[in-house]
Formats: structure tokens, C-alpha cells, sequence
């Protein structure tokens, strides 16, 4: 079978660029020492976020405690609402009594 | 007479970088960053980008460390690492990388004789052609002729069936046969 010439110097270029310097081996120094940095970075920003987590419980325990101190006090709190008794069947009795300034 | 230290295991690094031990991921680091600067440099584009990539797949290895079986060497799981990276990267830039332009490149693929091309003159010329490719194309000429690994290899580096790895080759190969004698033709 003839091999097609373009394939064979396909290969010529590829065996070139295979010889080829990709990069200039001084880039390779202190390369471990960046990582090292960055991975270090990366686990302080973790740390302190979580630290910040933990800062704000205190803040959001004292929210719930509020919150549900509030809404015992407001359900717990009598109500006066004369509207409401007006509605409740006992107009009369009321306005005698609105009347006579009882 | 002391006895010749003992130069620790990769997968005892591992072990060591999984308690806490920082200097270990270090000379894991030491050990394979030239494998990785040599899988990235035939895909990423500046140097800088480089770097970074670089960069990046040591700490996708450092996060990821738990999950390293020692049933294949260490070498290769980092490989494959650096590989996906890289086929990211690739995705990533493929348009702008569609727009890079071949006019300075010339190159006659139809010239029968056989003088040498000098390698850096090369590798320039099959880069910018190779950034006429599709990311998987591109991906598999690059690990297949320019880092001359096998069919198997290639398939295992990136997760695709060894049949679809000859079929990308084939196809990428013409493309780039295409894209070389356009060239050449401009």
C-alpha cells in the first residue's frame, strides 16, 4: 500500500515539534514554594470563614431569643377591641352601656 | 558509616500529606511538577496562563487526595489530572483560539523533500494549526503524536473508549492535514 507523502511529512513535523523547548526550565523554580502558598492561602481563607461562622452564633441565638420573646409577648398582650364586640352579637348591650356612660 | 537515607514512596508522601504533613505535598509537588509543566505547555497558550494551570492542578491534587487509590501509580492519576485541566482550558478558549491567525505560519505539506524543519519552528507551526482544531481533536494529536502515548493511554487519560480515541485521532488528523495545505495554499 503507498503511504501518502503528506502523512510522512505530517510526521517529520510532529517529530520536530516533539524536540521542541516548551518552556525555559527557570519557570520550574520555586514553582513547589507557590503552590505551597497558595494551598496555605486557600486554608487560611476556609479557616477564617469558619471562625466567622462561628462569631455570628452568638448574634443569631440572641435574634431567636428575641424574636420569640417578642411574639409570646404580642400573642399574650389583652385585647380591647370594641369593633370586635360590636360584631360579636351584643350591639345593644354595648351601645346602652356607651350610652349611659358606663 | 550511616546508612543511605531512604528516599520515601509516593504513595507514602500521600499518606504523610493526608496527617498534615505540608513538607510531603511539597516534594510531591518537587517530584511531578515537570510532567505537569511538560502536559500543559503543549496546551495552554502564555506562560502565564501556564503557570496558573500549573498551579491549579496541584491544589485540585492536594484537595483531592483522599481519593487516591495506590493501585495505579501516582504519576498517572496526576497526569490525568493535568489532562482534564488542560481539556478544560481548551474548552474554555476554544473560540478565541479559533480566532488566532495562520497567516504567518507556512508550512508545505505537499513538498516532497525531506529537509528538516528546526523544532521550535515546528512546534509554532503545529500550534497555531493545532488552535484550528475542536478541544477534543486538538486534545488527542497532542497526546497521541506529540507526547507519543498509546491508544490505551490516551483512553484512559481521558475517559473516552478506545474506539472513539481512533475515530477523534483519524478525524482530527485530516483536519489538521486540512488546515496545514489551506495554509499553505494562502
Amino acid at each position: 500500500m503507498e503511504s501518502d507523502p503528506k502523512d510522512a511529512k505530517l510526521d517529520m513535523l510532529f517529530t520536530a515539534a516533539r524536540k521542541a523547548e516548551l518552556y525555559p526550565l527557570e519557570r520550574e523554580y520555586g514553582f513547589e514554594t507557590r503552590v505551597m502558598a497558595r494551598i496555605r492561602a486557600e486554608r487560611e481563607s476556609q479557616r477564617s470563614f469558619l471562625l466567622w461562622e462561628w462569631r455570628l452564633i452568638p448574634f443569631f441565638v440572641s435574634l431567636i431569643i428575641f424574636l420569640g420573646i417578642w411574639t409570646y409577648a404580642s400573642e399574650s398582650r389583652p385585647t380591647i377591641d370594641l369593633s370586635a364586640l360590636t360584631h360579636s352579637g351584643n350591639e345593644e348591650a354595648v351601645l346602652t352601656a356607651y350610652l349611659a356612660g358606663e | 558509616m550511616t546508612a543511605p537515607e531512604e528516599v520515601p514512596t509516593d504513595e507514602r508522601l500521600v499518606s504523610a500529606t493526608l496527617s498534615g504533613d505540608d513538607e510531603a505535598f511539597g516534594e510531591l509537588v518537587r517530584r511531578h511538577k515537570r510532567k505537569v509543566f511538560s502536559i500543559v505547555a503543549r496546551h495552554a497558550g502564555s506562560t502565564h496562563e501556564q503557570d496558573d494551570i500549573c498551579q491549579e492542578i496541584f491544589i485540585k491534587v492536594y484537595q483531592n487526595l483522599g481519593q487516591y487509590r495506590s493501585d495505579a501509580p501516582f504519576e498517572h492519576w496526576v497526569s490525568k489530572i493535568a489532562v482534564n485541566a488542560c481539556y478544560d482550558t481548551l474548552r474554555k478558549h476554544s473560540r478565541r483560539q479559533k480566532e488566532v491567525p495562520l497567516e504567518d505560519v507556512e508550512f508545505a505539506l505537499c513538498d516532497p523533500s525531506s529537509e528538516e524543519i528546526p523544532s521550535n519552528e515546528a512546534w509554532e507551526i503545529l500550534r497555531h494549526a493545532l488552535a484550528k482544531l475542536r478541544p477534543e481533536d486538538r486534545l488527542v494529536i497532542t497526546l497521541l503524536n506529540l507526547e507519543e502515548k498509546s491508544i490505551r493511554e490516551v483512553s484512559a487519560l481521558t475517559g473516552w473508549s478506545e474506539s472513539n480515541v481512533k475515530v477523534r485521532a483519524f478525524r482530527a488528523r485530516n483536519q489538521l492535514k486540512k488546515i496545514l495545505e489551506g495554509n499553505h495554499g494562502k
